[in-house]
Order: structure tokens, then C-alpha cells, then sequence
């Protein structure tokens, strides 16, 4: 029986997990590198080196540099929830980090709690860099609409954790984790128009429309630049967004393992 | 849960028909019976693939069992979860720890997830990585990381704690110093379940082992009686001195019945015969021929030539094994 102080408790734990899980991952230079540093120097080169033209007929109004800033985002925070819990989960069970958790009375969903919390610190922080930069050197206006950026981002970011965690099930040892993260995830965001914008009526991006990566992009579009005609609460998109993020969560907790299968 | 209850009487791990099949194939535990009475250090012996890990992880509740009856801490297994892990430490080979906390942190993290636990200092000095705290665990050496292992077992104060192995790679004094550990644990109250390879740690502190082979327990006593070693003969050994050529079932000269194997004499003293008075024909032989008996000496058979002896004496043991995987 889980009772209310159960919860209390483990609530607790699972904030306290998060100061730890954050102090592991800014010492550790592959996950701070590849997870925090890759997006932010990726917004620099492209943002800068695409210049202040307009994109044209795809998205009217709206300048390449400025584009730059909601995708990048986007980027950021499939890497630092997905590819980072996908791998460090991987990693851990390989090490049998997650096989001693699993002998100590931490409640499964905290001990996940914190890493996931710690995911959504980091992804808050890329948040801030992200459209610092972009308000600062690529003419995007101040988010007049930071409710719709906050939530955004904090759907995109948990719906991506639960994503990191079923994907972490997939993955048979940490050897496989690098490679079948980043090519999954890289294909979905080229696809995605993250790296440069893909005509929406095109075959790639009726297969990417499937994915959620391109219905966060574009929520985050509509949230950061105000076009005309376009909502600012892209309710519609952030909606595939959590599906996939539940569903996610899902298959992580029914396939979830905490050692590596021997052999 | 009533106070002292943790105290109670009731054996601390108490196993009865305890079975295990991967794949319903093979028995990997075919059938054990198992006390662990509290406040002893009880050792699991055996040689790998015995089953030895398969029943240890039964008990702290990461494998399933197949079949038969356990109960850790008068706690059914079955309904045992959290509530069971805040009252047991665990000491696991190859299990990893967070390589980028340093020590003082890991220890200090573990202690947030129990009830009660033991002072994130004290530990740190117990296990003597005073001098490693604010160092991070990835450099940490193998022994360091293992005495950190034993750190984090101890961390929630338990009163059960589950050792695997524990002082594989240590050095000779941090091996002896991890006993002392192990001891005070038990003169606490505390119950320590070990497994190990090495018999001379057995032998220094468990008051009770159990020998498995093939996933039955052969034999079972505390190391000193067990499978009748007190009552074995006493051998007296020494090298065939130079010269002297053994004739049958003895030695020239000598009124003593003996084996020779490998160049080294042996003289086995049944229970009840006087070791004394072997030992001095023996010698008065040497000393009447002018032979050298530089080598000699007296023992009991130790735990480890028991241990052989029962894990080789297993029939299907090593033919078995290989009988069953050539099988079309």
C-alpha cells in the first residue's frame, strides 16, 4: 500500500536525486558536451552564418536567423531528455548502477523522478540560453507570450524523458547506445526541418509529421515568433507531442529492465 | 511494524525447499534448505555455477524463485519490496556507482534513501577512504572502489547484510581489516550472509557454512566441524629424503604405514591415535638414518581440503555439465 507520506518521502528523495543526478552530469564532459554544448554552438554557427534574409514563400516573414532559434531549441531539448537519458540509462545498467539502485528502498519512480528532473533542469537552462542568444543576435522579439514558451518547452522536455527511457529499454548494452541514439535522432531532426526549413507538402515531411520532433519544433515556432495566422497556444501539435510522450512512458514501464541480459 | 520486532526471534533467513529453473530446463538452485540464525556471519560456499548467486539473489529479492518457501527478517519474500530493502545492505561484485560523485557524496546520497542510517564520516573512515573522500569514484582504485561497495552495504544500518564476495582484489591487510569490519558488525547483533571463494576468510569469520555444488547444498556445519573435519586423521608431511627409496607400504627402517606421492611423504594419524608418538618415530627414524627432514609439518585437513573434497566428490559434477551441452 503506498500511502501519502510514501509519496512525501519519495517526492522528496526524488528532488534531492536531482541535485546529484546534476552534479554528475556537469562533471561529466561527454553528457555536458554532447547533450548541453552541441546545441548552443549549433545555434552560433547556423544563426549566424544563414544571415538576415527571409525564408520565403515556406514561412513569410519570418528570417532564417530567427528560425534558427524555436528549431535549434528543439534540438536541444531532444538532446538533452532523449539521447541523454537513453544513454545514461544504458550506460548504468551496463555498469550495474541501475542493479544497486534497485537493491536500496529508493522508489523506482523517484530514483526515474530525479533523473527526469534533472533532464527538465537542463532543458530549462538550454531554454534560456537558446532564446537569450536569439533575442540578443537574431532579431527575435522578446517572447511576449512566455506561458506558451514555458509550457512548450516542459511538455517537449517530459514527453522526450519518457521517450529517453523507452529507447533506453531497446538498446541492448552501452557499447550500441551512442550510435543507435544519434542516428534515429538525427534523421528525425534533419527530416524535421530542424536544420534548415523542409517544404511541409513534401514526402520527408508527411513521414516526419509521424514523429513528434516536428510537432515540437513548431509549437515552439508559434510560441517564440508571432506570425499572422497562427495561434500562439499550438494546443494541436503540443498534443501529438505528449501522446508520444505517454505513450513513451508506456512501453518504458513495461519493458524496463535494470541489468543488461547476459549474453 | 512493533519495535523490536526486527530482533525477534526467528532465524534471520530461513529457506525451506527453495528451487530455481532458468528456462524450466536446468535446476539452478535444485532444491535447498537454508537457517541463517541473527547476529551470525553465515558463509556460501561452493564453485561457480554451484547456484550460489542464484540463491543469494533470491534472497535480496532480485531473482524470482521457481519453487519452495524463504523468508528474510521473518519477511515473506513474496510481500517484501521496500520494506525489506530499508533493513538489508547489499554488497554486490560489479556493481557500479556513479563514477562522476566522489565519495563522501555517493555515501551521502545512499544514506537519503533509508530510514536510519549510519553517519556518511564514520563510514567513509570505517572502510579507510578518510584520505579519498571528496576524490571521485572513477579514481578510485578496484580495492578502494570495493571498500566503497562495502561503505554503501553499511550505509543504511542493517541488520542483515548480504556479501558477495567481498574482498576480491584487496590487498592482504585490507582483507583483514574488512573481517575486523565484518566482526564488530556481528558482535552489534547484526546478521552477515557471505559468499566467497576464499576458505581462509570462511574460516576467519563465519561461525557457520554451507557448501553447495550443483545446486544443492552438500554439506553444512560451522568450518571447523564441517562434514567431520575435526574427526579426520592428522597428517604429518614431509619430502622423501635423498636416498632413501620407499619399499611398498612403507619406508625402510620405519614402523609407521605411509603414502608417498609426488616425492612427498605423508603420514596420516586417524582420530584417537597419539600424533605424538607418530611424530616421534617418525623423527627417531630420521635421526637413526642421518635423513633431513627440512619441510615437516603437522596438520589438520583445513577447510579448503574439506572443500575439495566434498565439491569433487559431487558424481555428475564436471562430466555432467559437459555431457548435458554435448547433447544433440
Amino acid at each position: 500500500m503506498v500511502t501519502v507520506d510514501d509519496l512525501t518521502k519519495g517526492l522528496r528523495l526524488a528532488v534531492l536525486q536531482v541535485g546529484y543526478e546534476q552534479r554528475s552530469y556537469w562533471r561529466n564532459p561527454t553528457a555536458a558536451l554532447f547533450t548541453f554544448a552541441f546545441p548552443v554552438i549549433f545555434l552560433v554557427i547556423f544563426g549566424f552564418s544563414s544571415g538576415n534574409h527571409e525564408i520565403g514563400s515556406l514561412l513569410p516573414g519570418v528570417r532564417l536567423e530567427q528560425y534558427y532559434v524555436p528549431s535549434i531549441l528543439t534540438y536541444g531539448l531532444t538532446s538533452a531528455c532523449l539521447s541523454n537519458l537513453a544513454v545514461s540509462m544504458t550506460f548504468r545498467r551496463d555498469q550495474g548502477i541501475l542493479k544497486r539502485v534497485r537493491g536500496t528502498p529508493l522508489p523506482t519512480w523517484a530514483y526515474l523522478g530525479g533523473a527526469v528532473g534533472s533532464s527538465l533542469v537542463v532543458s530549462l537552462v538550454l531554454a534560456v540560453v537558446t532564446i537569450g542568444f536569439g533575442v540578443g543576435f537574431f532579431h527575435v522579439p522578446f517572447p511576449h507570450q512566455i506561458p506558451a514558451l514555458v509550457v512548450g518547452v516542459l511538455v517537449g522536455a517530459v514527453a522526450f524523458c519518457a521517450l529517453g527511457l523507452a529507447v533506453a529499454t531497446v538498446v541492448p548494452n552501452a557499447d550500441a547506445a551512442p550510435p543507435m541514439v544519434n542516428i534515429v535522432m538525427f534523421a528525425l531532426l534533419f527530416i524535421s526541418g530542424t536544420f534548415y526549413p523542409v517544404d511541409p507538402k513534401s514526402g520527408l515531411a508527411h513521414v516526419a509529421g509521424l514523429f513528434p520532433v516536428v510537432h515540437l519544433k513548431d509549437a515552439l515556432l508559434d510560441a517564440v515568433i508571432p506570425l499572422s495566422g497562427h495561434p500562439v497556444w499550438d494546443w494541436r501539435d503540443l498534443r501529438v507531442v505528449a501522446l508520444w510522450g505517454a505513450g513513451g512512458l508506456f512501453f518504458a514501464a513495461r519493458r524496463w529492465r535494470w541489468e543488461t541480459k547476459q549474453g | 511494524m512493533v519495535p523490536g520486532d526486527s530482533a525477534g526471534p526467528g532465524p534471520a533467513i530461513a529457506v525451506r525447499g527453495l528451487r530455481k529453473s532458468y528456462d524450466g530446463r536446468t535446476d539452478a538452485v535444485a532444491g535447498i534448505d537454508l537457517e541463517v540464525p541473527r547476529g551470525e556471519v553465515f558463509a556460501l560456499l561452493g564453485p561457480n555455477g554451484a547456484g550460489k548467486t542464484t540463491t543469494v539473489e533470491i534472497l535480496e529479492g532480485f531473482r524470482k524463485r521457481t519453487a519452495g518457501e524463504v523468508s528474510v527478517l521473518g519477511i515473506d519474500l513474496a510481500h517484501g519490496g521496500r520494506r525489506l530493502r530499508e533493513r538489508i545492505g547489499i554488497v554486490l561484485q560489479e556493481c557500479g556507482i556513479d563514477p562522476y560523485l566522489t565519495v563522501i557524496e555517493a555515501v551521502r546520497m545512499h544514506a537519503l534513501r533509508y530510514p536510519t542510517s549510519r553517519p556518511a564520516d564514520e563510514l567513509v573512515e570505517l572502510v579507510g577512504l578518510a584520505d579519498q573522500r571528496r576524490q571521485r569514484v572513477k579514481t578510485l582504485s578496484g580495492g578502494q572502489q570495493r571498500r566503497l561497495d562495502l561503505a554503501l552495504g553499511l550505509v543504511g544500518d542493517p541488520e542483515l547484510l548480504f556479501l558477495d564476495e567481498p574482498t576480491t582484489g584487496f590487498d592482504p591487510s585490507a582483507r583483514r581489516a574488512s573481517w575486523e569490519v565484518v566482526r564488530n558488525l556481528c558482535s552489534l547483533g547484526k546478521t552477515v550472509l557471505l559468499t566467497t571463494h576464499y576458505m581462509d576468510e570462511a574460516q576467519a569469520i563465519a561461525s557457520h557454512v554451507a557448501v553447495m555444488a550443483l545446486g544443492r547444498i552438500v554439506a553444512q556445519g560451522p568450518p571447523d566441524t564441517l562434514a567431520g573435519r575435526d574427526h579426520l586423521a592428522t597428517a604429518i608431511r614431509c619430502p622423501l629424503p635423498a636416498g632413501v627409496l620407499p619399499d611398498g607400504g612403507g619406508l625402510p627402517g620405519l614402523d609407521l604405514p605411509v603414502t608417498v606421492e609426488a616425492g612427498t611423504v605423508t603420514v596420516e594419524v586417524p582420530e584417537g591415535e597419539d600424533v605424538a608418538r607418530a611424530l616421534h618415530r617418525l623423527t627417531g627414524w630420521a635421526v637413526d638414518g642421518g635423513h633431513d627432514l627440512a619441510g615437516l609439518t603437522v596438520s589438520r585437513p583445513t577447510l579448503e581440503d574439506v572443500y575439495l573434497r566434498l565439491t569433487g566428490t559431487v558424481p555428475e559434477l564436471t562430466p555432467g555439465e559437459t555431457a548435458e551441452g554435448d547433447r544433440p
